[in-house]
């Protein structure tokens, strides 16, 4: 810790810091143009300058330069104070005037320093420069004569995001900013450029001219796409929501977002939206009101129930419901009507976590997301996470840009992230227990296991060494196609290193052996000591905002001991949906007609009697059902989120519910009450009693980092993959694409210009099926076929057929119930 | 009580009485002060803060642009703007557009505040002071209402 | 016109034209009596209302210039039909009577103000000859008959059921009955010079000279009492609009406040043409710059004039507070009425 002096006050600081951070511990601000706290200091903008004494320069720029003991410093004197006045004088010779017409306004850094240095005229005369505005991009809007060059755009596009899509062009008075060749832009569309532009340079298109800054109210709340649990701040105007915008002093994620958090909030408005309840009477939906509609579901329910049992109403929940309204309804569903049947997600979604829990004692991922990138090494296995989780590979790629961690990529294609890997091993889908074992063999061979560990720690590492005997580097070979150095590698970085993390993704295009990936990468952790410290540890990204809550909440009673053989496989999802196999069911906010990988979906939802569908928009399952009831989105309920890392983070309420959409937890109230189910005054605190580990929020419950309690015991759950195959048949593997289902996503028509349905192959299989890019095709497999557009891709190994996921066609029944990669083939249509 | 009984002067009091009366009758034949509205109007001063007029300029266009400082500066928030974008440029390379400028009469206080804030000089009070009216609607003026001259009715 | 000089002969010619068409046609002589009647009621029912009408616009429109301002000028030409507005506002209003009103004391108090103000037109002497009833006691039945008024406001605030009507109503009685004293011992000097209660005779005696050339005091406190008879300023307390309400007709409305209305203003008409008679020398004229003009035209410019003082009185002066308004008709009235008496007998028996 060193000491120093700024404007008077003595301040403590720790080694390395720089004098920028050390001013605003004394609680002295100093204005910035080009800093940000989560880029690297970059010393453009020449506005932080302050005066140091005995230093040979008169004026030191505070961001980048590192604080040393006993130095004296002054931020505000009056050559600082004229230095800056000309700083600005020289950026407004080329900036235009564009105040009024400018987003920005309000909220603009050069507009508040001009305002508070009092720069009313400018000595330097010159002529502005007029560089064409980019309207051709989609949804980001580049103004580039209002550039001021601080170069945040460049530095945020590069270290935090690792796309790189534009940079500074030119030198000197040309410079500008840009893409190669001038082109629009084509990246993901983060929007991360927008939100730290200090000007109004980098715009986005949603917002544009919708509404003046100071108008809008802000909330903060949270996002309703992936399990990372960002912060969100909505501006709300007129009960619209106008825009999204990130903070960087709230959440977890440090003021960062992605595409789907930061553009994808038109569904709350959107026109199609249902307002009131429905009924369907002679084939036609009739709007009818809530008192008529829950009076029909509550007496329909209850006449099933008395006739034909409480085991023949089964209920489909969502990972996307808030935690309080899943508790209810695994209450109403158990309690109220009595019944078992109660499953989500298709029932294979969450099996990895459920496999963990198996093998290390928590159904949820080890350690939180801030500690990723300070790994040394990253196992991301079947993971991409630039399409499922934005936000952890930000810190996936802070960990290999700024940690010099070393990231070990394993899928069955080369993705986004690929570029930044020490290695990529790209293996036959479906292989993934295979792989995983390989590694485990070489380390044993190589004597890397971590002894004292194994023997503390863990227990059955006997039988596991006797299984993995046959998975020579050679066998890996010839089932995953693999060469063995590869493998070798992979696996002697994984081990040699101390903190080395597993990253793995879940979600509705995987799942057929998501519990044997979780047996064998628990193995992995257990057998080289990778668990129970800071940044060392096993990730299962759930794929909705709530996936964790939810199995937190609502299929974990089916685990509490005492209670039967609630965990068996006649209540899963896709059993509950065989046609005939149930008289009534209750689905919310799911859409199995579309995402379910069953080939007679819509026999079984026809062959109900009696089908409830609670949900935003009028989906198609939704059209087949006899009652339909609209629920509210995230920006007008309340209620908590637990994301991946187990941090419960509280929703807020910031619009009306549009129409007569309630929100979930009214209608199960409701229908509680009505079964005579005790509903309590604050439901969080029956959950709090239920569930100790919720007692505190926006902290990760069972602490940061799990497993280190001295009488913890791991198991080593020896495990194979189920079908192993060596031949060379094209096996169709699904990847979740941006809009994953598109039950929210495919509501926001300005990102559903990025993407269509289509199929990703090798040029050599396209040769041989005889398909060009962009034909329309067939692609089938035994269980289904669809059709889609062929895209070819250096990307994609061969042998292998990627489909994209698209909201409008049911794509997943191709894989079939057991969703594991399937043998296919192309026609030509 | 005691009666408080002043000591009065009678003569005084006699005269006294006359020239009030002498006053009194003097006023009788002075010119009336009254205004007869509506068939006389009165002349107001230059500068005089009437209804507000949006400018429009040479070639017709509003010189709006909707940056909505008048909006933020009303003290009795009586201006609501709406913008969006327009889907081809004007000539200057401007595309935003005024989608409603909604000024609500019943709210505004008449202060200038609108016209001391406006960076392009769009917005002026004119001389206009009537705009009473038989319903609550027709106090809410939008864009045209503000940008043409309004009729005056004749009396006579 | 010129029967209007010579209004006698006009009224003889009347007589013996309706007694004639009597004897012609056989009728009996009482129909004449009832003819004139009927020709007279409505002669002095018109005259009223015209009058009415005419004093309250020129009350409004002189109360308006002289407060520099225009008074009535949207209804008629210059606002000359303002009062016909009002009379039809008031005679169309419904006529609501309070629950804790006195039924018939409510309902008869107005008539009992409005019968004795129309009574006095009895013995006004419009142009010789043209005077209703010139009876011997003229001027003692007029001072008679205008105090029965009294006894229809002390009504009217009485049964009103309201505490302000029912002190503005006995402020009113006292007020007029302190100022009846004054009035008539101020009259009694020109009754001395005169010699008879007769009201022809009086202005008969006026012929060379007028009254108020003999007894200017008289006139002075002449002037004053009739302020205070009318209940007009600076003595309206009793109807004073900010002190009490509207005072005892404060429950009144429509037809029955027309009538109190109509009341004030034949009374003061009535007081005014008798100021002009017993001190302004009545129908005699000025035989100044040569104009004759007819004596009925005579009388009411003379009675216009005073009404004109009235009007302007009102307009000038405050309002006086009940105690002075009583102190100043027993103190200072009442002693120089006696003292007005004493110097006129005395100057009588002088020579």
């Amino acid at each position: 810790m060193i000491t120093l002096t700024i404007n008077g006050k003595e301040v403590q600081i720790e080694d390395g810091a720089t004098i920028l951070e050390a001013c605003e511990l004394a609680g002295s601000k100093v204005p910035t143009l080009c800093h940000d706290k989560r880029l690297l200091p970059f010393g453009a903008c020449r506005i932080c300058l302050v005066e140091v004494e005995k230093t040979r320069t008169k004026f030191t720029p505070s961001c980048s330069t590192p604080a040393t003991e006993g130095m004296v410093v002054k931020t505000t004197t009056p050559e600082i104070i004229k230095a800056r006045k000309t700083i600005l004088e020289l950026l407004l010779i080329n900036h235009p005037l564009d105040c009024p017409i400018c987003d920005k306004a309000g909220e603009c850094t050069l507009q508040e320093l001009v305002y508070e240095y009092g720069v009313s005229e400018n000595r330097f005369k010159g002529k502005k420069l007029a560089l064409p505005v980019d309207h051709l991009s989609p949804l980001i809007e580049r103004n580039l004569s209002r550039c001021v060059l601080c170069g945040k755009c460049v530095r945020i596009c590069n270290e935090v995001q690792a796309v790189g899509e534009i940079s500074f062009i030119n030198r000197g008075m040309k410079t500008y900013i840009g893409t190669d060749f001038d082109r629009s832009l084509d990246c993901e569309f983060c929007g991360q450029c927008i939100s730290i532009c200090p000007v109004g340079a980098l715009n986005s298109r949603l917002f544009k001219y919708k509404a003046r800054v100071w108008d809008l109210k802000e909330t903060v709340t949270l996002c309703p796409y992936c399990s990372n649990g960002c912060s969100l701040v909505l501006g709300v105007k007129d009960n619209e929501i106008k825009r999204i915008n990130s903070c960087g002093q709230v959440g977890i994620n440090e003021g960062n977002l992605c595409s789907k958090g930061r553009f994808g909030y038109e569904f709350v408005n959107h026109p199609e939206r249902l307002k009131k309840p429905l009924l369907k009477k002679d084939g036609q939906f009739k709007e009818v009101t809530w008192t008529e509609a829950l009076d029909f579901v509550f007496l329909r329910l209850d006449k099933i129930k008395i006739e034909r049992g409480a085991g023949s109403i089964g209920a489909l929940g969502s990972a996307r419901l808030t935690n309080e309204e899943v508790y209810l309804f695994q209450k109403l569903i158990g309690q109220g009507i009595g019944s078992r049947h109660f499953d989500y997600g298709g029932g294979y979604s969450y099996q990895g976590l459920v496999g963990l829990k198996e093998a290390l004692g928590y159904a949820a991922s080890t350690n939180s997301i801030s500690e990723i990138r300070r790994a040394e090494s990253i196992l991301l296995l079947r993971a991409d996470l630039n399409e499922t989780h934005p936000n952890i590979k930000v810190e996936v790629n802070l960990a290999v840009n700024r940690n010099k961690a070393k990231l070990i990529i394993a899928n069955y294609r080369r993705t986004k992230l690929s570029p930044q890997a020490e290695i990529n091993l790209i293996y036959k889908p479906g292989t993934e227990v295979t792989l995983i074992n390989g590694m485990i063999k070489v380390i044993i061979e190589n004597d890397l296991i971590n002894k004292s560990f194994i023997n503390e720690k863990t227990e059955g590492v006997e039988k596991l060494k006797l299984l993995l005997e046959k998975y020579t580097p050679t066998y890996v070979e010839k089932v995953c196609k693999i060469s063995p150095q590869e493998l070798e590698k992979a696996a002697k970085i994984y081990a040699k290193t101390e903190k080395a993390l597993i990253i793995v993704a879940t979600g509705m295009a995987w799942g057929g052996n998501d519990k044997d990936i979780a047996y064998a990468v628990s193995n992995l952790a257990l057998i080289t000591g990778h668990l129970g410290k800071e940044s060392t540890g096993v990730y299962f990204l759930g794929e909705k905002n709530n996936s964790q809550g939810v199995l937190d909440l609502g299929a974990l009673s089916r685990f509490l001991p005492g209670s039967g053989s609630v965990d068996s496989q006649e209540y899963r999802a896709l059993e509950m949906l065989e046609p005939g196999r149930l008289k009534a069911m209750y689905i919310v906010g799911e859409n199995p007609l579309l995402t379910y990988p069953l080939p007679k979906i819509k026999e079984a939802l026809e062959a109900l009697e009696f089908l409830i569908v609670q949900d935003m928009f009028m989906t198609k399952t939704a059209e087949l059902a006899d009652v339909v009831l609209p629920i509210c989105s995230f920006a007008e309920k309340e209620g908590t989120y637990t994301n991946l890392e187990r941090s419960v983070q509280k929703l807020k309420k910031a619009l009306p519910c549009l129409g007569e959409s309630k929100p979930d937890l009214e209608i199960f109230t409701n229908l509680c009450r009505r079964w005579g189910v005790e509903v309590p005054q604050d439901i969080w605190l029956e959950i709090v009693a239920t569930i100790p580990m919720y007692k505190e929020i926006d902290k990760p419950w069972g602490g940061s980092i799990l497993y280190i309690e001295k009488d913890w015991k791991g198991k080593f759950i020896a495990v194979e993959d189920q079908e192993i195959s060596f031949d060379d048949k094209l096996l169709l593997v699904f990847t979740p694409g941006h809009l994953y289902s598109g039950s929210l996503s495919a509501w926001n028509l300005s990102l559903l210009k990025v993407g269509e349905p289509m199929v990703e192959i090798n040029d050599q299989e396209a040769k041989r099926f005889g398909v060009e890019d962009g034909d329309e095709v067939i692609v089938s497999s035994k269980k289904a076929s669809v059709q889609v557009k062929v895209k070819i891709s250096s990307e994609v190994p061969k042998y292998v057929a990627v489909v994209h996921l698209y909201p409008t066609t049911n794509m997943v029944c191709l894989l079939g119930k057991e969703m594991m990669p399937i043998e296919g083939s192309i026609k030509k249509i | 009580m005691k009666q408080y009984a002043p000591k009065v002067n009678f003569v005084i009091t006699i005269i006294e009485l006359i020239r009030g009366l002498l006053v009194t009758f003097k006023h009788l034949f002075m010119p009336a002060v009254t205004l007869q509205y509506p068939t006389q109007r009165w002349k107001v001063a230059e500068g005089y803060r009437g209804l507000q007029r949006l400018k429009v300029d040479e070639d017709g266009r509003e010189k709006c642009v909707g940056c909505g400082l008048c909006a933020k500066y009303c003290p009795a928030e009586a201006i609501k703007i709406t913008t969006k974008v327009m889907d081809t440029p004007d000539i200057q390379g401007y595309d935003k557009k005024v989608e409603t400028y909604v000024i609500d009469i019943s709210r505004c206080i008449f202060c200038g505040f609108c016209v001391e804030a406006c960076p392009k000089e769009a917005i002026s009070m004119s001389k206009n002071y009537e705009m009473a009216c038989y319903n609550r609607e027709s106090m809410i003026y939008d864009l045209d209402k503000l940008t043409k001259e309004l009729e005056v009715t004749k009396y006579k | 016109m010129q029967f209007l000089y010579d209004t006698q002969l006009l009224v003889n010619n009347i007589h013996s034209f309706l007694f004639g068409m009597c004897s012609l046609y056989g009728l009996p002589v009482v129909l004449v009596t009832i003819v004139a009647m009927v020709i007279t009621v409505a002669l002095v029912g018109g005259f009223i209302s015209v009058n009415v009408m005419l004093l309250v616009l020129a009350e409004r429109k002189i109360a308006g210039h002289i407060q520099d301002r225009l008074g009535p000028m949207r209804v008629g030409p210059h606002g000359i039909l303002q009062t016909v507005a009002d009379a039809i506002k008031l005679l169309l209003k419904e006529s609501i009577r309070p629950k804790i009103a006195d039924k018939w004391a409510y309902f008869f108090a107005p008539v009992i103000v409005m019968a004795p103000a129309i009574m006095t037109y009895l013995i006004i002497p419009w142009s010789p000859g043209l005077i209703i009833r010139d009876l011997n006691l003229g001027l003692l039945y007029l001072l008679a008959v205008s105090s029965l008024g009294v006894i229809g406001i002390i009504l009217a605030g009485w049964s009103s059921g309201n505490k302000y009507s029912l002190l503005g109503g006995l402020r009113s009685g006292a007020q007029i009955v302190s100022y009846e004293v004054a009035m008539s011992l101020s009259v009694i000097g020109v009754i001395m010079l005169c010699g008879s209660l007769k009201i022809s005779e009086i202005v008969e005696a006026q012929q060379y000279c007028w009254y108020v050339v003999k007894q200017p005091l008289a006139f002075f406190l002449f002037i004053i009492a009739a302020t205070a008879e009318c209940n007009r300023a600076p003595f309206d307390l009793p109807e004073a609009e900010s002190e009490l309400v509207a005072g005892f007709h404060t429950e009144y409305g429509g037809i029955k406040f027309a009538m109190f209305f109509l009341a004030e203003y034949a009374n003061m008409f009535v007081a005014s043409a008798m100021g002009a008679t017993l001190f302004l020398g009545g129908w005699q004229g000025l035989p100044i710059l040569g104009l004759a003009l007819p004596p009925l035209v005579w009388f009411l410019l003379k009675t216009y004039l005073i009404v004109f003082v009235f009007i302007w009185f009102r307009w000038t002066y405050p309002r006086i507070r009940v105690d002075q308004l009583m102190s100043f008709g027993w103190k200072v009235l009442l002693p120089l009425a006696f003292l007005n008496i004493g110097i006129t007998g005395l100057v009588m028996v002088l020579g």
